[in-house]
């Protein structure tokens, strides 16, 4: 999952990463109010969007007074940005963060990120910070320091020597960048993050260490132990197709054009609760125990009410919250008949039925296919 | 003859009790797989079906012998699972799981790296020797026993549709396995296409990767210096835009690497027989092997 760079901040504050003072604020006013909290100026008005090479399409300004700040965040908010990782049709900016300018020295490149082939975590960075690290990577690789930790093993104070002397960092600021990464490891562990990115990470003239951006995504897997977190999605910035896919927990991606279909694959959705009455189902009865299907209405035992909270949690998990009865933690099998639904009660026979998308029935029967076959 | 899983392998099925664990492992039985145990902690002493079932994997593996250990355990307690059956001893694990944190796969990872294990999966269909011994989730009737190709895949729902054309070509399978969609997983393609070549009775190979990763790089480099039998590869994802999750957490095209026709080119230049066109592979098998 993306977060916003000011959620990325807010974090970074929270596990003792230094970055500017500032705040978010959705409108010109807000923005305004937020500058007359931060000592002087210039201050740096930033779009708020889920991509990156914001600066590069206009939507990071430097404001030199608090007119210039509203004016600026009048422009920037409500424009349509586009950059190389929004595609051409852009995406319209709801909100700006708004923070103290810094007297720059150095700009650096710092990110942690799982290295899928070897199972570590690697730090990589590099001192040609402040521009596209791929662009880096690929023309000049030797530019950039990788440092691998065990996982199991975690950040050791070497790791830490080992960026730092990469990097050059002056004597001055060494303290408190090993102290900087160490807290941005531990930030990654903790929150179950498959990137922290620091783009650029800013020595200033007095020697300290700033992330002057912050990127941060977190491991969609690993969610269900972060419901914090969750509180930062923001579905804005999300295609809405997807949103209402993800309030089904259908596994959808829009590819444009005419197909429209993910389905599931791959291994098995293990339900959270193993425990739970299991009882046997008819192929057939899949489609009316779907949440898609249960916002059927009347006499449906208010389950339009359960499908909305459902889209927090994970994987099949929404499906065995209706109609699970009282426990019978000693048995095991499935459950007797008189528990199957009645008839009559499925959404071919209710009223106002919901209209549910094509997709979600592709996507259905590809679940359905995989569990019955 | 097969990799991995054959008449010998004594199955026990942690989370066995569970809705999934249920299904799959009356299925794994009807198949004709010999499952010797289960495991669901507070439920020992009990039976699912014939099975018995126990609290721990160390208690199943001493009491009912089993060898090989099938994970159907929800995602936030399946790394405890694959740690717990690698601590007991157990020789080949596999886990069906899917949604496992990246974080925990990485300890459990570094963890069996020492131990004398193989870990299948997670997020995978599993493993079958047609004929013999089913340990996953896969459609056993699609199968055709007897040699002699090796199927192994990263997806579990390719894997069926290539099974089912090679069946339907009239060409059966030594051992299909799927490796697992997640972006740390236990064995690998290396591990698959190494174990295949020394196969006697596996004459070919089809191996099906997708976007994300450069276990495909990998494996082609491996097959061009190291197995000598042919190889038809498939990779899925050709279209699938930059910076997306396909579906599996591991299929992802990031900074411009992992892409589909990156894979391709990199496997034609090792000198496998690529497929572009998923519908012809079992045609284009026909014609390699």
């Amino acid at each position: 999952m993306k977060i916003h760079e000011y959620q990325a901040k807010e974090l970074y504050r929270k596990y003792g990463v230094p970055a500017p003072e500032g705040s978010v604020a959705f409108t010109p006013d807000e923005a305004r109010a937020v500058a007359e909290k931060l000592g002087g100026y210039p201050v740096v008005v930033k779009a708020q969007i889920h991509a990156g090479g914001r600066g590069k399409g206009g939507g990071v300004k430097l404001a030199k007074s608090l007119e210039e700040v509203g004016t600026l965040a009048g422009e920037i908010i409500g424009m349509n940005l586009v950059t190389h990782q929004t595609g051409p049709q852009g995406q319209t900016v709801r909100k700006v963060l708004v923070e103290q300018g810094l007297n720059i020295a150095k700009e650096l490149y710092l990110s942690i990120l799982p290295d899928r082939a070897t199972a570590t975590n690697v730090i990589m960075a590099s001192e040609a910070g402040g521009m596209d690290i791929e662009a880096v990577a690929a023309d000049t690789p030797e530019k950039i320091i990788k440092v691998h930790v065990d996982p199991l093993l975690g950040i050791q104070g070497y790791h830490c020597r080992q960026v730092a002397f990469g990097l050059n960092i002056p004597v001055a600021a060494m303290k408190e960048f090993t102290k900087l990464l160490a807290n941005l490891y531990k930030l990654f562990v903790q929150t179950d993050c498959s990137l922290v990115e620091i783009n650029p990470l800013v020595l200033t003239a007095d020697d300290r260490v700033i992330a002057l951006d912050a990127k941060v995504d977190i491991d969609s897997n690993a969610l269900y132990r972060h419901k914090e977190i969750l509180e930062y999605r923001d579905t804005d910035e999300e295609d809405p197709l997807e949103v209402e896919a993800s309030e089904y927990n259908l596994n959808y991606i829009n590819l444009g054009g005419g197909g429209k279909c993910r389905r599931r694959d791959g291994g098995e959705r293990v339900p959270h609760h193993p425990q739970r009455p299991q009882r046997q189902r008819h192929p057939d009865q899949h489609f009316r125990r779907h949440p898609a299907l249960r916002r059927a209405g009347p006499g449906r035992g208010g389950s339009g009410q359960e499908s909305g909270s459902e889209s927090t949690r994970g994987g099949a998990h929404g499906r065995h919250q209706r109609g699970s009865g009282p426990a019978h933690p000693g048995r095991i099998g499935p459950e007797p008949d008189h528990r199957q639904e009645p008839e009559g009660r499925g959404p071919e026979n209710s009223g106002d039925r919901r209209i549910v998308s094509p997709f979600c029935f592709l996507a259905l029967m590809g679940e359905r296919e995989q569990k019955y076959n | 003859m097969s990799i991995f899983v054959d008449n010998n392998t004594r199955l026990l099925v942690q989370g066995i009790t569970g809705r999934e664990g249920q299904f799959h492992t009356r299925q794994c039985i009807e198949y004709g797989t010999n499952v010797v145990a289960g495991v669901t902690p507070g439920k020992g002493g009990q039976k699912m079906d014939d099975v018995p079932v126990f609290n721990c994997v160390a208690e199943a593996r001493a009491k009912a012998g089993a060898n090989c250990a099938m994970i159907f355990v929800p995602p936030p307690f399946a790394a405890d699972a694959i740690m717990e059956a690698a601590d007991a001893g157990v020789e080949l694990i596999v886990c069906i799981t899917e949604g496992i944190p990246v974080m925990d796969m990485m300890k459990v990872k570094n963890y069996i790296k020492n131990k004398p294990v193989r870990l299948i999966g997670p997020n995978c269909p599993g493993i079958i020797t047609p004929g013999e011994c089913k340990v996953g989730i896969m459609p056993g009737p699609t199968h055709k026993p007897g040699g002699p190709i090796g199927v192994v895949s990263r997806s579990g729902t390719l894997t069926y549709e290539v099974v089912h054309q090679l069946t339907q070509q009239g060409i059966g399978q030594t051992t299909c396995l799927g490796i697992g969609g997640d972006p740390v997983n236990g064995t690998n393609f290396i591990d698959c296409l190494e174990a295949f070549q020394a196969d006697d009775d596996t004459t070919g190979i089809v191996m099906v990767g997708e976007i994300g990763g450069d276990a495909e790089e990998k494996a082609a480099a491996f097959i061009k210096e190291n197995v000598t039998k042919p190889v038809v590869g498939f990779i899925a994802g050709l279209t699938a835009p930059p910076g997306r999750r396909m579906g599996h957490a591991g299929a992802i095209v990031s900074g411009g690497s992992g892409t589909a026709q990156g894979k391709i080119d990199a496997m034609k230049a090792c000198g496998i027989h690529v497929c572009e066109n998923l519908g012809t592979l079992g045609e284009l098998c026909a014609s390699v092997f």
